[in-house]
């Protein structure tokens, strides 16, 4: 007899990876629950996100619920933080080369309205600093952006930081 | 949705899929010298619970740790948040050390959490706004500001230099659109209105040879959804307005109409019909159309979020598969004669088949499935991730966002195909199939998935937009691909 197709249960994917931190992680509340999606990285763009803030390091797009309403990330507000579980942390770099590691990020702007990327899809950002020889110009985000040059020697790129980072499976804590 | 007890259940579990990860990338990082974000403790006894204003944000901030105000930012949970000027929880940065930055997290007058991060400071801010949230609150209101910005319910606040001056900001939305008002925060005058809407980025490209070469058309914008048979028709996406257009060649077109306003603002999908009817997928449900898109009805059976629809054809029988995102989930199936069938009791993603079946996949719980026109459904196995199918048995093809498989069993084994960032997928009548990369341009292959050619880098080097190729759709004028668009702050 035929019957009406119902979810199983969720899988429970395990860390490939693990890192020690030598620092104090933050206890997600009881309300988060552990999720897993893509994630990829842009830079560059548009100085002030899709919700009026400026993006910097330690900041992420996602799905918005009038795109993708099939997406329980997309109902996530403006400014909430996840926590990362894997990969973490991630690294960013500012236009003086300083190093941050981030193991919380905060949702401040949108993408991916084709919903292609799947449910809990984020998109991290990388910043805007670059030599002041090369473009502010990064796939994914308009072009030219705003970019600020590199400072006190470095010769980073933040487009290429993203792109260095690619694409990853990550496991990550909602927000409460 | 009201049609819920006119829609009939009958269909066939999807298999579970239990495909290896191979692909699944993690990467460990190593911790150097360089800044890590730090939890700090906090003290976190204060008054009785209660949202909060901005100015009431930033004393709690103040007092917990000394540092120049960077930003405050409301973050909303209800709708009742931002009325009247006050949330329930607010994110306040702080310049607490050179070159380090404190972020607290304020929830119903407490700080409940504060991270440290060594990285580069803004301009800072003063330490009250000599306009608070109440007053700001009244005035987006006297300005039209509507609540609910896309992203949070309610009305956000947000407290920043905008350009060099420090700005406060309102967010709700205009017109179903998110908009914000800002306001100087010293004397309250508004400094300006502002919507969040499509840019001219974006557009369709053409190619007449099989995804080999590739031109611009005339069709540019936010084109967020193409019909995949003919009639060959478009949806774009304006600031005012979503229209439809349609072509006859597939490189120039033609606008048919602006879609009436009980359509809504946002809509997913568009198809055509082998009787030339247009449907058309929004959030207010299943909208068609019978003269090429000049005028549309709802017959009131989906009136929630129709996210994906596809055409089953099977013989002479055809019928129309289509997921419900929100409200009444799930999918169904409906045969050009008789009763609605469900077909899932939760949202899948739908891909047309070269065969004229469906399949669905299940990205949640990993499970897909193939439909025909009768509605039956076989079960098929695809790799882990899958979020798009196409081709037919003889050789499948099924994307994850990382890479694209090849099937040559009915979907019992899969092997790696293309390892490459993508978001679309498409086969041609002849074979053909072409990847729509995400930001990575498009690829073809005519060898059965065996080699691949990219055949675009830069997808913005033939119509300036995101890099994403939002769909691909093999049609017998051709192929089509959207380059995706973007959307902006716009004065309003």
């Amino acid at each position: 007899m035929a019957t009406v197709l119902r979810r199983s249960p969720a899988l429970v994917l395990s860390a490939a990876a693990t890192v020690a931190i030598a620092l104090v992680m933050p206890t997600p509340a009881s309300a988060q629950s552990e999720v897993s999606g893509w994630f990829t990285g842009y830079a560059m763009g548009n100085r002030y996100g899709a919700f009026g803030v400026e993006v910097t390091d330690g900041m992420f797009a996602n799905h918005t619920p009038q795109d993708c309403p099939g997406d329980p990330a997309a109902y996530w507000a403006v400014g909430s933080s996840i926590t990362l579980v894997s990969p973490s942390p991630i690294v960013e770099h500012d236009a003086w080369g300083a190093t941050t590691y981030y193991e919380s990020l905060t949702v401040e702007d949108s993408g991916d309205p084709s919903c292609s990327q799947g449910n809990y899809w984020a998109d991290v950002y990388f910043g805007r600093f670059k030599l002041a020889t090369e473009p502010c110009d990064c796939p994914g985000s308009p072009s030219p952006g705003y970019c600020i040059d590199d400072q006190a020697g470095y010769t980073g790129n933040a487009c290429n930081d993203a792109t260095n980072f690619g694409r990853a499976w990550a496991t990550y804590w909602s927000p409460p | 949705m009201r049609s819920q007890q006119r829609v009939r259940a009958l269909a066939i579990a999807l298999g579970v899929l239990s495909l290896s990860a191979a692909f699944v990338s993690t990467r460990a990082v190593a911790h150097g010298s360089g800044g890590t974000q730090r939890v700090l403790p906090v003290a976190s006894a204060l008054e009785a619970a209660r949202p909060v204003t901005l100015n009431e944000a930033l004393a709690l901030a103040k007092a917990a740790f000394n540092g120049d105000i960077l930003s405050a930012q409301s973050v909303n949970a209800t709708e009742r948040d931002g009325i009247g000027g006050r949330a329930s929880a607010w994110n306040v940065t702080l310049a607490t050390a050179q070159r380090e930055v404190t972020e607290l997290r304020i929830q119903d007058g407490a700080v409940v959490r504060a991270v440290a991060t060594s990285r580069e400071r803004g301009a800072p801010l003063p330490a009250a706004a000599d306009t608070d949230t109440d007053i700001a609150y009244k005035r987006a209101i006297g300005a039209g500001l509507q609540p609910g910005m896309g992203k949070a319910p309610g009305y956000v606040y947000e407290f920043q230099s905008r350009d060099g001056a420090a700005m406060l900001s309102v967010l709700g939305s205009s017109n179903g659109t998110p908009a914000r008002v800002d306001l100087d925060p010293r004397s309250g005058a508004l400094r300006g209105r502002y919507r969040l809407v499509p840019t001219s980025l974006g557009g369709v490209m053409f190619s007449a040879d099989g995804g080999e070469t590739w031109s611009a058309t005339d069709l540019r914008g936010s084109v967020f959804a193409i019909t995949n048979s003919e009639p060959v028709a478009a949806l774009i996406e304006e600031p005012d307005a979503l229209r439809v257009s349609r072509s006859d060649d597939g490189s120039h077109w033609t606008t048919t109409a602006v879609l009436p306003s009980a359509i809504g603002r946002h809509a997913f999908t568009l198809r055509g019909t082998p009787t030339h009817e247009l449907l058309l997928g929004a959030t207010t449900g299943l909208w068609r159309s019978q003269d090429g898109g000049l005028t549309w009805s709802n017959d009131g059976l989906f009136t929630d979020p129709v996210q994906y629809i596809e055409i089953a054809r099977t013989g002479a029988s055809v019928a129309l598969v289509l997921s419900v995102a929100a409200g009444q989930v799930g999918a169904y199936l409906i045969p050009s004669q008789g009763p609605a069938r469900q077909l899932a009791d939760h949202a899948v993603r739908l891909s047309a088949l070269r065969d004229g079946r469906v399949a669905l996949i299940d990205e949640t719980s990993r499970t897909a499935g193939i439909v025909d026109a009768a509605g039956d459904m076989r079960p098929l196995r695809v790799p882990s991730h899958t979020l798009r199918v196409s081709g037919d048995d003889s050789l499948l093809y099924a994307a994850t966002p990382e890479a694209v498989f090849t099937s040559k069993d009915r979907g019992n084994t899969w092997t790696v195909s293309l390892l490459e960032n993508n978001a679309s997928l498409a086969v041609t009548r002849s074979g053909v199939a072409v990847v729509g990369g995400f930001r990575t341009g498009v690829y073809v292959s005519d060898s059965d998935g065996n080699a691949w050619k990219r055949t675009v880098t830069t997808a913005s080097t033939i119509i300036p937009g995101s890099n994403e190729i939002w769909s691909v759709v093999s049609l017998s004028l051709g192929v089509l691909a959207i380059q995706g668009g973007m959307r902006a702050w716009q004065p309003f």
